[in-house]
């Protein structure tokens, strides 16, 4: 953990959803809460990931289509016969394939050996299957049904949401296990849950981890609808369009009524009940101005400042990084928008087209590979590669 | 969404458009909509956002999300108009001239006491590439969304810098062969320095695909030369050619709902679905088809799949509104579509076209694939890239097919055939290239390619 992660590590546990729940329990959506035992945990930890055919979905097709046939395959001798084989694994023509373990023995040779360095790492090559959690998976079938049928799975922090894209209805929608299991092993925000607390590997796989599966009731929000409060020192200062990738052009008529009822939501229902001093939370605004509380986030580089700089907000803690040196962009946005600390409620959302940011949860769509590469930071032969690949389309 | 007609830009009428006439020239056209797309390439330190916005006039985004002072700055897309004064006294470079999309075509010189007007010669788009995402993944697949790229080289620096390299090998991948060459950043260098990096740049370039590129010393921060820019891109980048004829297809890369909560039915706005239109004329009042469309399950718990039919009521690049829209820039279409599933980017890889021209709708695939030997990109723990392993049976993959990410189940595997089980349908076609991607040290990472022998169709 870097220093401000240690640093913020209190107030960010104050943010456990599983902490603030009963005492917010009103004005929050119905949510189940799911202790997860070390089993799951190490499940969701593993890079091994299978579905099984039950859950998957399935979709309309003609009876008479053959393509899941065993005994019908397409003939595959034709093409992309001649890639680099520096870069392309082989595959034997005969039925076992097992040539290319014997190409790669030096590997094999290697990973031996790490093997035997640390007991842990065999652990960690486990495979759990979601049998071997049945108690669990029951325990979630029964919670969707009680919540209506249509739930949102997140963990103690973080909801999947880069993840979508690993869903049917290409959002945080679940009907079943299956849709939880392959939204949750999918995402990098999860994955920044599971880092918060380290479990010890020699527990036993029921015991019950500092961790929890929290099921929320599904809502069709809109979006535009929802906003970040920002609080500090139990002075609410700051309220931001949380959605920051459209321009909602309604919202500039109705902003004033907006932020009457989230000072009257955070009066009558948030303040001085939170068991910090300085937090953000998250709500959403009804078409008759009701406001619902969303979720709680703590002052904390990884909670996203959406509309505002974390300068204006909190500005004693911002660190100047001693290493990076600022760079052109940085110092020509410090001129032309000098960073004021804010002393009373602002509220901001996008003026016009031209301020929309990409929607970040996006990239998460590609691979780490592809996504490094077009920073200009990624490293290696990547290039290479995908040259190589071109060059093949062509000759095809 | 609801701006007025401008006065200022020019009138367009879909009843007298004749597709066969249309050129990414055609000046109602580029009065309203940029038809060149110009990638932008280069490291952020070396001032790339600086110089799209030296050029289009378009503010930059912020984003602080650490608590560092360090300030990143991302682009989508910003549009430009670039022009020329037409008195024959306003002297090369300075009689061109950019503007923001929305502005007027014959706006006044600026030069003083010039008294010309200028006329518009192109609008271009900007894309922040690589980086554009869903753009990125289309490029992979061998779409050609880029007709140009700048190329940018801090000057204050050696060439070839850390980056450099790897920048001229994405321009290779991209296949794109209009390229220009900024050396941005000459303020802070002497003269001598300058000359200097510029031959070492011409030296790098060569036998590689920049090789003619013209190199323009510029400072976008003292916006310097950036008169010269725009003379370059009217005169050396082609005009590209365009498919204006075909049935219209574009991919949606975002979605959204911009209904004010508990409008009344009469009131409610259809949902809006913006994207890259790769062929073909949008026109107002068009009969639509997206696919694969919305999923919605059975009480049965039968998953059912339907494309969505709808018509197109209004269209606009940027703030401009538009009759009839054709490739180029980001294309804002609003439709009659629920708007409720137009949220939040829910639409997000899937194909708007003319109804019933659109490929047909997967829902398993039998795939011919080749996998990497190790990963690639960046190296995890040890020094060794991991190998990659062999595809087995229930392996759950991430696939990336033409604009779309999914999720799919391996169901078997031959030789280099595998048949894959989608986790959603996708609009695509035999022959067509995907990426497989597997979850490795808890990130995607890419493992290899394939290419789509056989579809199992949806059917309703």
């Amino acid at each position: 953990m870097e220093k401000h992660d240690i640093k913020y590590f209190e107030n960010k546990k104050q943010c456990q959803f599983q902490e603030w729940y009963e005492k917010f329990k009103s004005v929050t959506f119905s949510s189940i809460i799911i202790p997860l035992p070390k089993i799951f945990i190490d499940y969701l930890q593993a890079d091994e990931f299978t579905t099984p055919h039950e859950g998957f979905p399935e979709f309309k097709v003609d009876e008479n289509d053959d393509l899941f046939d065993d005994n019908n395959w397409s003939t595959s001798k034709n093409h992309i016969s001649t890639l680099d084989p520096k870069y392309y694994q082989g595959y034997s023509s005969d039925e076992e394939e097992d040539d290319d373990d014997s190409e790669d023995d030096d590997d094999v040779d290697e990973e031996d050996k790490e093997d035997e360095d640390s007991n842990k790492n065999k652990k960690q090559k486990r495979v759990i299957n979601e049998s071997e959690f049945k108690e669990l998976s029951n325990q979630i079938i029964k919670s969707i049904e009680k919540l209506g049928g249509n739930v949102f799975p997140k963990l103690n922090w973080s909801s999947p949401k880069d993840a979508s894209w690993m869903n049917v209805f290409n959002s945080l929608k679940c009907t079943n296990t299956t849709d939880i299991y392959l939204l949750l092993k999918s995402s990098d925000f999860i994955n920044h849950d599971l880092i918060q607390f380290s479990i010890n590997q020699d527990e036993k796989d029921e015991i019950l981890t500092p961790y929890v599966l929290v099921l929320r009731k599904w809502q069709n929000l809109q979006p535009s609808m929802e906003f970040r409060c920002f609080v500090k020192d139990n002075q609410l200062l700051g309220i931001s369009q949380r959605d920051t990738s459209t321009y909602f052009k309604f919202l500039k008529d109705k902003k004033q009524k907006i932020q009457d009822a989230i000072i009257k939501f955070y009066n009558e229902s948030i303040h001085e009940k939170f068991s910090n001093n300085s937090y953000t939370f998250d709500c959403y605004v009804t078409k008759d101005e009701q406001v619902w509380l969303i979720d709680f986030n703590p002052i904390h580089p990884s909670t996203e400042a959406l509309l505002f700089v974390w300068d204006e907000l909190i500005p004693e803690l911002i660190e100047q990084d001693q290493d990076e040196q600022e760079n052109e962009e940085t110092k020509q946005a410090k001129e032309e928008l000098p960073i004021e600390p804010l002393t009373k409620l602002e509220f901001r959302i996008i003026d016009d087209e031209n301020g929309i940011k990409p929607n970040l949860a996006i990239t998460s769509r590609l691979p780490l590979d592809l996504l490094q590469s077009s920073g200009g930071t990624g490293q290696g032969n990547i290039n290479d590669l995908l040259l190589n690949f071109k060059n093949q389309n062509k000759l095809n | 969404m609801a701006t007025k007609n401008k006065t200022n830009l020019s009138v367009q009428d879909v009843k007298t458009l004749n597709v066969n006439e249309l050129t990414p020239l055609t000046p109602n056209v580029i009065s309203r909509q940029a038809t060149i797309n110009i990638g932008t390439i280069g490291h952020v330190a070396h001032g790339k956002s600086t110089v799209v916005k030296a050029i289009s006039g378009v503010l930059t985004v912020r984003f602080t999300s650490e608590f560092k002072r360090n300030i990143t700055i991302k682009l989508g897309y910003a549009n430009a108009k670039i022009y020329k004064c037409d008195n024959p006294q306003c002297e090369r470079p300075g009689c061109y001239k950019s503007a923001r999309s929305n502005t007027e075509d014959n706006p006044q010189c600026e030069r003083p006491g010039c008294g010309g007007r200028m006329t518009l010669l192109r609008h271009v788009s900007f894309v922040d590439c690589p980086g554009h995402d869903v753009l990125m993944a289309t490029m992979l697949n061998g779409a050609a969304v880029m007709d140009a790229a700048l190329l940018l080289i801090a000057g204050n620096e050696s060439c070839p810098q850390p980056q450099t390299s790897e920048h001229i090998a994405a321009i290779e991948i991209m296949n794109l062969k209009n390229i220009i060459i900024l050396q941005n950043k000459i303020d802070l260098v002497k003269e001598a320095a300058a000359q200097e990096q510029y031959g070492q740049i011409l030296k790098f370039i060569q036998g590689t695909i920049a090789e003619s590129a013209p190199i323009i010393p510029i400072s976008a921060q003292m916006k310097y030369n950036i008169d010269v820019i725009c003379e370059y891109i009217v005169k050396k980048i082609p005009i590209p050619v365009r498919d204006f004829t075909s049935d219209p297809r574009m991919i949606v890369i975002r979605s959204f709902d911009v209904n004010k909560p508990g409008s009344r039915v009469d009131e409610i706005k259809g949902g809006v679905a913006g994207g890259s239109i790769l062929k073909g004329v949008l026109r107002i009042g068009d009969e639509i088809e997206v696919r694969p469309g919305v999923i919605s399950k059975e009480l049965d718990g039968k998953i059912k799949c339907s494309p969505i039919f709808s018509r197109i009521i209004s269209l606009f690049a940027e703030e401009n509104e538009l009759q009839y829209a054709v490739p180029g820039g980001l294309i804002g279409v609003g439709t009659k579509i629920d708007p409720t599933l137009c949220r939040a980017d829910r639409l997000v890889g899937q194909v708007l076209g003319s109804v019933g021209k659109l490929p047909e709708i997967f829902v398993a695939l039998e795939v011919n694939f080749f996998l990497l030997r190790r990963l690639l990109g960046v190296k995890s723990d040890g020094d060794k890239q991991s190998k990659v392993k062999k595809l087995s049976k229930e392996d759950t993959l991430m696939v990336n097919i033409g604009s779309t990410s999914t999720g799919c189940r391996v169901v078997a595997v031959k030789h280099d055939l595998a048949k894959l089980q989608l986790l959603t349908p996708v609009c695509s076609q035999e022959g067509e290239k995907i990426a497989l991607s597997r979850r490795v040290d808890k990130n995607w990472r890419l493992i290899g390619w394939g290419e789509i022998k056989k579809g199992t169709v949806l059917t309703n």
